[in-house]
């Protein structure tokens, strides 16, 4: 019953979130100076003025937010103004899916060899494996993904060449950009489930286990490595939706028909209706990504369960 | 379950580096790495010489909807795919979809006799699939930003505006299935040039509007064309595929079977994609990337980039001395050298000498300049200067009001901004300030005039009066905000005189009050480098697409 109650009430908060989300969004776009005219082909004022109305961006804002709002109700989050007759629907339904696919690789690298160096590190601490895990993930984090993904396809690529340099086609073609984008995630859940796994071995129930004559293993999976990984979780919502929406430096070097790309030139070109739309489906991602972690709190640690 | 969660992790992660090792061993031992070229290879051995052209280009296209094109990625594509009444092809004007043409004594009235033509689906070309589609280009709600092209023919823009909805009234006529007939509201002798580049001229299949409404030419499903070729897959931001129509008209001579444009944003990546022989050619290289080629082509024309100084009532440069001191402190040799793309040619007047009437370029036949040398003339500059700070009643060029140069935030543009500011501040001793926006903004300030000095890109069209039509008084694209009436007039009278040499003339007396008035000063011509791979024969750069013209190309070995 408590459960279903804890459900219901996180959707209500989620809706109302998202709608808070989508009215600032949309009314914070609008503040932005220019039109989505004024684009380097240099329409006339006449001209942009007829595309504004065109459009119906020249009705009062509070009306074209209704219409937004009637639409989005309907899942119909309109057509590009730059790509004329693709609707944003479409786009998302063509690039989430590299996106997505990038993203599930890239995590599937990181996770555990992050978690699993993060762990040894700390049970290493101070000893020259340590050290090494320590400094892989400084390079990680320090190095920009344009930096290393360039250097990828230097050494693989245009040297070695027994990789491709760039595309979204076979399995080859995923292994580079992979890797560019695993090794900066990889850096930072080294470090945090390191920091995590210390706080947690000196606590008082570590050294109970130890007094009980637990084996090691035993305390470092059962005691440890749970206990640890509560932080890890709490990253997790918002670095899975990110990876998930693709990141645009990756998606540049390598030529990905990603998300990435779409957020960033939608926002230089003022094309307001992809903004939104991303906007708004990042949300519902984000949220509901957020809502698995609180789960899965439940399910790693009985202490803050949420239902009683 | 946690166990069984952490074993599984450390599986996987183990899988992830054997399969990152196993990746590299078997394919070095093999002869071609893993590519989407791989299918090809496999053809090579069969047929003498795969005739398969591939080429990088650096944005995807817009939109397959002919009345709504209105760039350069979508125009490149369009133009294979489909055809107009005549085509631009090695910088001349030759027959398309018609056959021939003639035009009245009066230079009015185009009638055009098409040939026996068909669509790359077997249905045959009508004069009516142009009435529709000139006709949907113009209707106000198609949305369409294109109409102007359109503003030679009787009451088109009238038309367009909505002003007029009596489509008989508009010159756009099919006076059988296979003829034509466009009628021209005053004399213009580059009228077929402007259909031959223009991709807002070919023909629509109206079955295809009215079966697929919003999503016509959003996917090769919703597209037909007449071109040399057929669009045969467009995933979007990745590849582009194309492959021989062989119910085109003039199929015999087309050699390519099958076109790949691979969409690569990044420059580098298609850079390093060429030296892997990855993409057989590549367009618009900056100057940086062309140092490890010797051999790139270059090319130049079709874009004048030019300062508009606002010139406004008002401002400070309003100032006719002072304008002309900025003018002349420019060093756009050196500026040329050292930033611009290769092949940027310095430019001294705001017409485009590729432009040509009969063979001849207009600026040879109709000289006019700045007279500011290419390297700049300090001298020059520090007497207007001098003569400036007179009339403003000032003695030292620090206690001129703030200038401000808006810029748009591309790099280039930055470093053009930069440069300039540099000139203006070393041998003038002015500080222009730099206001770096993005692009949207950036054009914004420029239709507002909220800005002292900008820097414009404008196409310079077929017509010599493209750029110079718009500096008339209360013209949107006079965005110097500059004044004359005297030159309104001749504009005037030239768009509607029908006498040819004798516009063309008035064309020219026009340009030198504006050049003499320095309200804009026109900087330089940019370029463009490209890279082709030996064994491409026929490639050509023109001025049809501003990039590459592939479709007489062929591969040779």
């Amino acid at each position: 019953m408590s459960v279903i109650r804890f459900i219901v009430k996180r959707f209500i908060i989620s809706i109302v979130t998202i709608f808070l989300l989508v009215t600032l969004s949309f009314f914070l776009l609008r503040t932005l100076p220019g039109n989505p005219f004024q684009t380097e082909t240099l329409l006339t004022v006449e001209m942009q003025e007829k595309m504004m109305s065109y459009y119906g961006l020249d009705k009062p804002l509070f009306e074209q937010y209704l219409t937004y709002m009637q639409n989005l109700l309907q899942g119909d989050l309109g057509y590009s103004i730059k790509y004329r007759n693709r609707t944003v629907n479409e786009i998302i339904a063509t690039s989430f899916p590299v996106s997505a696919d990038l993203g599930l690789r890239a995590l599937a690298v990181a996770l555990p060899i992050g978690l699993f160096l993060g762990v040894l590190s700390a049970r290493k601490r101070g000893k020259l494996t340590d050290y090494l895990c320590v400094l892989l993930s400084v390079i990680g984090v320090s190095i920009p993904s344009f930096i290393l993904g360039s250097f990828l396809q230097y050494i693989f690529a245009l040297k070695l060449q027994i990789l491709p340099m760039a595309q979204w086609q076979t399995e080859w073609h995923t292994i580079l950009p992979t890797i560019a984008l695993a090794l900066s995630l990889l850096a930072i859940l080294t470090r945090v489930m390191r920091a995590s796994m210390l706080e947690v071995m000196s606590q008082d129930y570590v050294k109970t286990a130890k007094a009980k004559g637990l084996s090691e293993g035993k305390i470092v999976r059962r005691h440890q490595i749970r206990n640890a990984s509560i932080p890890i979780l709490t990253m997790l919502g918002p670095m899975v939706t990110s990876v998930l929406m693709g990141t645009f430096v990756v998606e540049k070097i390598f030529a990905l028909p990603g998300l990435g790309q779409h957020f960033i030139n939608s926002i230089t070109g003022l094309d307001y209706t992809v903004t939104l739309g991303l906007t708004v489906f990042f949300g519902i991602f984000m949220v509901f990504a957020n809502f698995l972690v609180d789960i899965a709190y439940g399910i790693v640690d009985p202490r803050i369960r949420l239902m009683k | 379950m946690n166990k069984l969660f952490n074993k599984r992790f450390v599986g996987l992660s183990l899988l992830a580096l054997l399969f990152g090792l196993a990746a590299c061993s078997t394919t070095t031992g093999t002869e071609t790495p893993p590519s989407e070229n791989s299918d090809e290879s496999n053809d090579v051995e069969q047929a003498n010489i795969d005739q398969i052209f591939t080429f990088a280009g650096h944005n995807d296209m817009v939109s397959l909807d002919v009345s709504l094109i209105n760039d350069e990625m979508s125009a490149l594509i369009m133009y294979a795919i489909n055809e107009g009444l005549v085509r631009n092809s090695y910088d001349e004007v030759v027959s398309g979809l018609a056959d021939s043409y003639d035009i009245s004594e009066d230079g009015l009235i185009y009638t055009f006799n098409l040939r026996d033509a068909t669509w790359s689906d077997g249905v045959e070309v009508t004069a009516d699939d142009f009435v529709y589609s000139f006709f949907r280009t113009l209707d106000p709600d198609t949305g369409s930003s294109q109409t102007s092209s359109f503003d030679s023919i009787v009451n088109a823009a009238a038309y367009a505006s909505g002003e007029l909805t009596e489509q008989s009234e508009v010159g756009i006529e099919a006076l059988d299935d296979k003829t034509l007939q466009l009628t021209l509201a005053v004399n213009n002798p580059f009228f077929i040039d402007q259909l031959a580049q223009g991709t807002n001229f070919y023909p629509i299949r109206q079955d295809l509007v009215e079966e697929h409404g919003e999503s016509y030419g959003s996917n090769p499903e919703t597209f037909i064309g007449t071109g040399p070729f057929v669009l045969t897959s467009w995933e979007k931001e990745s590849t582009i595929e194309l492959e021989k129509n062989e119910v085109y008209w003039d199929a015999e001579r087309i050699t390519l079977d099958k076109v790949i444009e691979l969409i690569i944003p990044d420059e580098n990546t298609r850079v390093s994609m060429f030296e892997l022989g990855d993409v057989d050619a590549l367009y618009s290289i900056s100057a940086s990337q062309t140092v490890s080629f010797s051999d790139y082509g270059t090319y130049a024309g079709g874009t004048l980039q030019y300062l508009a100084l606002n010139s406004d009532e008002g401002e400070l440069l309003n100032n006719e001395s002072l304008r002309k001191a900025l003018s002349y402190a420019i060093d756009r040799e050196s500026i040329v050298n050292a930033i611009a793309s290769p092949g940027t040619e310095v430019a001294e007047r705001m017409v485009d000498p590729s432009i040509l009437i009969e063979g001849d370029p207009f600026t040879t036949l109709f000289p006019n300049s700045t007279n500011v040398p290419s390297g700049g003339d300090e001298e020059q500059a520090l007497a207007y200067l001098e003569e400036a700070l007179d009339q403003l009643g000032l003695s030292d060029p620090a206690e001129l009001p703030d200038i401000t140069y808006v810029s748009m935030d591309s790099p280039v543009h930055q470093q053009y901004a930069e440069a300039l500011q540099e000139n203006w501040r070393d041998k003038l001793n002015i500080n222009v300030n730099l206001s770096i926006l993005p692009v949207p903004q950036a054009i914004g300030a420029l239709i507002e005039g909220d800005f002292d000095i900008t820097l414009v890109s404008q196409s310079t069209g077929v017509n010599p009066d493209t750029l110079l039509k718009g500096f008339t008084v209360g013209n949107g694209n006079n965005y110097s905000n500059w004044e004359n009436d005297a030159y309104s007039e001749l504009i005037t009278e030239q768009a509607s005189n029908q006498d040819f040499n004798a516009s063309m003339e008035q064309l020219q007396e026009a340009e030198s009050i504006l050049l003499e008035s320095a309200a804009t000063v026109p900087l330089w011509l940019p370029g463009s480098a490209y890279l082709v791979q030996d064994y491409v024969g026929d490639l050509h750069y023109g001025r049809q697409t501003g990039s590459i013209e592939f479709i007489y190309a062929s591969i040779l070995e």
